[in-house]
Formats: structure tokens, sequence, C-alpha cells
């Protein structure tokens, strides 16, 4: 006999693609957490139309298994909701720190897993992560330290480089891509953190664990149309400590991934912009800004272009409110989704025209475009401008955020409406 | 020291002891609390040393959270006799929800516990029953709670343990209206022939006239300004906020939009402009601003057929930071150039234009809100810039330890034509 589970995951595949049924995923808030700050797992799992009955997480050492159940209970037939994705969220609570397998069973059949660091960062402050070739780190002076200090990562020595207020600096010995131990050691103290540090391969794609993406939106210099000439200013400046890059930053004098001064970004003219990786809990004092201009005009205004944080983009689709009706200007849609893979969504332009996602090499995020300059004036709204929305996904917890640039064709002058 | 010296000691100590409790803060991390999710505690204060006190540890009797500070002055140690700021961190772990009181207390290592500081904290239980508004004012509202049972069938509803008018609006939803009630949290059930589920610290009552940091966010819209502008111009500015369906925002005032009320259920809404240099603030509670979109434009409308107008940024609490830091900023003649600053609280800042141009800006009170704004108009500062592009800052003018948070924008207007620029900080 055909158990009520089996049943209902036959049922469940039928309904959806396969490669729909596995887009069952994970993700964690904060998505590096320390040993003394609670976790939650966000999940994204498939429908088949019905909705999560109950839901529980087991901690057993270092595997959290997050147990969904979306099999109807007795006395309640069939589901008829949305075929889609549903977000889920499970509270972890705090976790002793450690590297987490984290699996997620839909009922018995796992679905997704993915690892969860929890960082011990009684010792070690930012940055947390170093390349495989090692890295400076900072040892926090918060104990009685007497005598000659040793700093162990891995149980391998680390080289003093230099004292500052906040803790000493040490260099990290070359590794192997993961996550160690941090111990330190003198005649009076013998204290070791769990997790505290994790070396990363700079040859491997961006570990979400580790880097939040910074994007600027435009990143052009050159000849636009009807003669406008265009060039953009892309700089990053860090607060009051440096701010570590996964690789160096892109600028004219740079050789290093540690940003320490107000720095101008060198574009590259790609259509996506440009994509940097900082590493996570460094970037609440990180500056940003970003301009292009005409300057082929007597007039050379600029315009402010908004750089994006991977917290700005949002899994409920775009809106723009106020999109200006203008008989003179050119409409363009830019539009990001963090997605590894190809994706299409559709708004409420007259022929429902897709946005289509392609994915930009070297980063987590897919990008698309779409002119609407020849739909602007059939779109709702209200007198002059234009409500343009692309809501959620269908089929996929997709996170998206977008600009509309509105370019008078005789002025040159720019206006952006962005998601706000 | 005679008895007189004696006596005015103590009387300075007495005094000391007033001045220093009344500049300690507490602030929680995050604001809004649930009974799911660790909370931290951050002390800020004034010492009237250099021996500031550094985190001790903490107890917490189920009611009452003692934060204890390490009052005492290192052996052989100096004290500089200087003002200093200080901070401390303060891991609360998870707490289970309730109403909590919290002290922070010095411990000078010799039995004396002098308490610096008080507040209370509040930690809802969110997860038990879905209660939408989970905050009300004391008047009391109508809130509407997801029917715990999963085959329907909730009817009974008590807050504070009082029996509360209620009744079943279908889809699950059940309807009470919520009596006025003192400020604080109290426990939500609701029972049915399956049981009852309760809440502790469900339901927040607040007053409507302060704007609680854990229960609303400020959501600012810089500009809000309609009217005639130099040279000729005439500006309107045109603001949106929309919410996704199903998705209900509340918020602590009316919008400020025709017909508007407190809530936005669906579609959208464009806000009123007014004469108000500070724009609109707008109070969300929190956990239900994640659900809105917001747009909004300035523009000449004697030269609409030039351009379709400036984006303004619009502001969440969140991007409220230490430091307004604005770079790459154009010097020309042509230009009028306005800074417009807000801030969390009242207190004196520099704006810095480099090398070393400076001038004070000093803020007032945004009426209703717990924020303060200030503009200057910077553009015969920035004539004396040694660099163009320059930085324009602005900062605390006492320690950054200390000092609220703030955002701004710089406006640069061409002119000529009216073309405004903005910069922000990102």
């Amino acid at each position: 006999m055909i158990s009520r589970a089996r049943l209902h995951l036959l049922c469940l595949c039928f309904l959806l693609p396969a490669s729909i049924a596995a887009a069952d995923s994970i993700r964690f808030d904060p998505p590096v957490a320390t040993g003394h700050t609670s976790v939650d797992a966000i999940l994204s799992v498939i429908s088949g139309g019905c909705p999560v009955f109950d839901q529980d997480v087991t901690v057993t050492g270092t595997t959290v298994t997050l147990r969904v159940n979306m099999i109807p209970p007795p006395g309640i037939g069939g589901c008829g909701g949305n075929v889609g994705p549903l977000t889920s969220t499970l509270h972890l609570g705090v976790l002793s720190p450690g590297v987490y397998d984290v699996v997620l069973l839909r009922d018995t059949f796992p679905s997704a897993r993915a690892k969860l660091i929890v960082r011990d960062d009684s010792l070690t402050a930012a940055p947390f992560a170093v390349p495989t070739t090692g890295g400076e780190f900072h040892v926090l002076r918060r104990f009685d330290t007497t005598g000659r200090v040793v700093v162990l990562v891995d149980g391998r020595e680390a080289t003093f480089v230099f004292s500052e207020t906040a803790g000493d600096v040490y260099q990290a010995p070359p590794h192997a891509p993961g996550t160690v131990d941090v111990s330190v050691a003198s005649s009076s103290t013998n204290r070791t953190a769990v997790a505290a540090l994790t070396y990363f391969d700079r040859a491997a794609p961006p570990d979400p664990a580790l880097f939040e993406f910074i994007l600027f939106p435009t990143a052009y210099a050159g000849p636009g149309s009807f003669g406008s000439l265009w060039t953009t200013d892309n700089y990053l400046a860090p607060g009051l400590e440096p701010v570590r890059f996964r690789d160096t930053i892109p600028c004219l004098v740079c050789s290093t991934d540690l940003l320490t001064m107000e720095t101008p970004l060198l574009h590259d003219n790609n259509p996506a912009g440009i994509v940097l990786f900082a590493l996570r809990g460094m970037t609440s004092q990180l500056m940003a800004g970003s301009r292009i201009s005409n300057t082929s005009g007597v007039s050379s205004n600029q315009i402010e272009v908004h750089v994006v944080r991977e917290n700005e983009f949002r899994d409920r689709g775009m809106y723009f409110l106020d999109v200006p009706i203008d008989l003179h200007s050119r409409v363009l849609l830019r539009a990001w989704a963090i997605a590894d893979a190809p994706v299409t969504v559709s708004g409420n332009t007259p022929d429902h025209s897709l946005l289509r996602f392609v994915p930009v090499p070297g980063t987590p995020l897919a990008f698309a475009t779409l002119d609407l300059t020849s739909y602007i004036y059939q779109l709702p709204g209200r007198n002059d401008n234009a409500f343009i929305y692309f809501p959620r996904a269908l089929g996929r917890d997709l996170r998206m955020w977008g600009m509309i640039t509105v370019t008078n064709n005789d002025t040159q002058k720019v206006t952006i409406i962005s998601s706000q | 020291m005679t008895s007189r010296n004696r006596i005015l000691a103590l009387c300075s100590s007495f005094l000391l002891v007033a001045t220093i409790a009344a500049a300690e803060t507490i602030r929680f991390d995050p604001p809004g609390a649930t009974a799911h999710h660790s909370v931290d505690a951050v002390i800020t204060g004034n010492w009237p040393n250099g021996c500031v006190p550094s985190v001790k540890g903490l107890s917490n009797n189920g009611s009452t959270i003692q934060l204890f500070l390490d009052t005492r002055v290192p052996l052989g140690v100096l004290c500089a006799q200087l003002v200093s700021p200080y901070t401390g961190l303060f891991h609360l772990d998870v707490l289970p929800a309730g109403t909590y009181t919290v002290l922070l207390v010095g411990d000078n290592g010799g039995g004396n516990l002098t308490e610096l500081a008080r507040t209370t904290l509040i930690v809802r239980d969110a997860d038990t029953l879905t209660i939408a508004p989970y905050a009300i004012p004391t008047s009391g509202a109508l809130i509407a709670i997801r029917d715990p049972f999963p085959s329907g069938g909730g009817v009974g509803i008590t807050i504070d343990g009082v029996p509360v008018p209620s009744g079943v609006s279908g889809d699950g939803v059940v309807l009470a209206n919520a009596p006025p009630h003192p400020q604080g949290a109290v426990d939500v059930a609701v029972t049915s022939s399956q049981g009852t589920v309760t809440a502790k610290a469900g339901l927040i009552y607040y007053d409507p006239a302060s704007a609680d940091p854990a229960v609303f966010e400020p959501i600012l819209f810089p500009l809000s300004f309609q009217g005639a502008g130099a040279f000729g111009s005439q500006w309107t500015t045109e603001s949106f906020i929309t919410v996704a369906n199903g998705s209900p925002a509340f918020f602590r005032d009316l919008l400020p939009c025709a017909g508007c009320l407190s809530t936005l259920i669906a579609g959208s809404a464009k806000l009123d402009t007014d004469a108000n240099p500070w724009g609109h603030v707008l109070y969300a509670l929190r956990g239900t601003a994640g659900s809105l979109d917001f747009a909004s434009r300035i523009r000449d409308t004697t030269r609409q057929a030039q351009t379709a107008g400036t984006e303004v940024p619009v502001v969440r609490g969140s991007d409220f930071r230490a430091q307004l830091r604005c770079q790459n900023v154009p010097v020309d003649s042509r230009y009028r150039v306005m800074l417009r600053l807000w801030s969390f609280g009242n207190s004196p800042f520099n704006v810095l234009v480099d090398p070393q141009q400076q001038l004070p800006l000093s803020l007032t009170r945004i009426p209703g809100t717990t924020m303060w704004f200030g503009s200057l108009d910077v553009t015969s500062l920035l004539t004396k810039a040694g660099a163009n592009p320059t930085l324009v800052t602005v900062s605390p003018s006492g320690s950054p330890l200390l000092s609220p948070p703030i955002w701004g924008m710089l406006s640069l207007t061409n002119n000529d034509t009216q073309q405004v620029t903005i910069i922000s900080p990102q």
C-alpha cells in the first residue's frame, strides 16, 4: 500500500517539472552568525498547492535538520492553493560555534542542503575570512596576556604584524579552504575560539556566507544616442575601519583588496555594472557613490545612481510607482536578480513582455534589460506617469532590484526611477 | 578634611551620581525584540574620568535584568580628569516573552552597587498567534488574529485576561475589539472547544504621542515641497507609497494623503505636498514596512519639456548613520547647494568642506516626531573648497559615541537649467 507521504510526493512531482521541484532552497538570517546571535533559516519550498502544515528543527551535533510537512492532515482533503514557492521561516535559536550541515527534509525526503558558519568572536575581530594564501586578521586584547603570546590558526602559528587600539594584527598562514579554530596562548592564558576564521578560495565562486555583494548599476563611459557623451563616476570609501574585499579593488592605482581611503572605481562598460564582494561584518560603515553625466552639452549636471546592497534585493517583485511619461524620452529598464541560471519574469507591460535575466559571470547575479519606450503610453498610471511592476516570480524564490532611466532625447537629461 | 568639606564632597558626589545616571542610555538591538531572536543591550554614557567602566556581566531573574558595569579603578592607574564617553555591549540571548525591567548597575567591587539607568524591554511572542496590528494605541483598536485552530472555531478572545467582543471574519481570521489599556505589553488568548492558545506579551499598547523605537520604524520622505523657487522655477514633489497585496502596513498616524487611513492594505497612495522643509516623517509599525515600496521625485514644472525631474531617496531608519559623508561634490559657481540633515536626537553638528572650511549646524525638533531637522545653504562654503570635486562631511560636535544617528543629503541646483543633482550617503 502506498503511504500518504509518497502519494503526496507523487502528486507533487506530477504537478511540477523536476527542475522546479529541485529548487527548494535554504538561506540564513543573518547569513553568518556568532555564538551569541540567533539564526533563522528562511526556506523557499516549491508547493504543489499545499501550505506548510507543520515544521520543526532538530540539532544533532553539527547537523541541523529542518523538516517541513506539506501533507494534508487527516480531515483535510486536497489543497487548492497556488502552485509555486512558499517561504517559511524556522528559528534555529542561538547555536554553539561551529560549521553546520543544514538539511531540509520535505517530510522525510531531503530537498535542499546548506552550510551555516557560526563563529566564535570572543578572540578575533573582522576580517573573519582570509584567502587561502593567508591574510591579516585582528586578535582582541580582552584578556590578560603576559609574556610571549602565541596565536595559532588551526594549530599553526600566526605571525604578529603590528598593534592597533582595537587589538593586535596577525598574519594567518596559508591554508586550504574551510573554517578553522583560532587559539591564543600565553603564560597565563590559553583560549580557543571555535570556527573563528574561514579560508576562502579566490578562484571559487563567492561564498554567500562570507561575502556581501555591492552593485554599482552603471559603469559606462562613451557615446550615447543623439550625440550624447556619457561618463560614470563610481567611488567607495571606508568608514572608521578599512574594508576588505574578495578581489583587488578595480581602481587605477589599487593593488590590494583592502579599502583604506576614498577610491574612484574603474569602469569596463559592462552593461550589468560593477559587482564587488565585501567581507560580511565590515560593510556597515562602507560609503559608496555613483553618478552619471552627459558631458556633451554646455550644462553637464550629474545624476545620482543608487548603489545597491544585497539586502535591497527583494523577493516580492519590483515596483516602479512613478515613471514619467514623456513624448521626447527613451525609457529603459535595467534589472538584476539573485539567480545562477537564466530566468524570465513577466510584468504588467501590455504584451506581458518577458524580462529575461542572464547570469553575470563570476557573480551570483543575473541581469536583464527591457526597452519600455514603446510601451510607456499603454501602461496603467495617472496623468503623466506610469506604474510598472514585475511581481514575484512564480516557481522560485527570486530576489530582484531594478531601475528605469528616462532620458530626454532633446536635452539628454536623465531621470532615474529605482526600486525603493 | 573638615566636616564642612565632607558635606560638600558628599553633595558633589550625589550630584555627580545624578549627572551620570542621567547620561547613560540603554538601547536594544533589535529594537523590537521577539521571543525567538537574541537581543543585545547597547549602553552608552559619559564617565566623569578617563577610567571608563567595562562590561562585567548580567543577571536575569525573569522580570528584572541587571547589567553590571565594573567601575573599579585599576590599581596604580591615574585616571585622566576628563569626562569620557564609553560604550558597552551585553548579550541577553533569546529571552522568553514578557516585560522586563532592565537596570544598568555600576559595581565598584566593594559591595557598592549604583543604579545608573533603567528602562523597559518588551519581548513579544510573535509566533504563537498572528496578530495584526500587534501594537495599538492606548485608546484601543480593532485587531485581526489568525485562528490558531486548524479546523477553525477560535471564538473566545481575552486581552490581558479580559474577554473582548470578537467575531469571525472568514478566511480563518478572528476580529476583536481591543479595549483601551495603559501602555505596555499584554497577553492575548484565543479559546475554542479545542483548547486555549495564549501569546504572552502578544499585543503592545503604545502612547500615540510618542514614537517608541521598539514599536515604530521611521520612514522619511525628504522632500514634500510644492511652490515657487529661485529664478522663476516652480517645483512640485511627487511621492508615492504602495504595499504588496496581503501584507498590510500599519502606521502610527493617518497617512498624509487624501482619504488615507493609518493602514495601507493594498494599492498605492500619493502623498500630499506641504510647506514643511523636513518633508514627511512616517512611523511604520516595525515588521510591516518590509512590504512597502516608495517613490519620490522632484521637478520644475516650468521646464518639464526638458527633464522629468530628479529622484529623491526615501529613507528608512536603518539608513541613518553616525556620520554624513558626501563624496565627489562638484564645485561650480552656477550651483546653489543646500544641505538638509535629519537626526534621531538633538545634538550640534559641524559641516566640514575639504580641507578646513567649517560651519556649525543646529537642528530643531520636527513636531510630532522624535526626529530633528536642520538645513544649511553651503553654496558659499563650497566656493572656498580646496579641491574640485570636494568632500562634504557632517560630524557631531561632541563624541560620536554619544551622538544620535543622522541622515542627510545635498541638493545642487543649476541656476541656469534648474536641474537638480542630489548627493546622498549610500
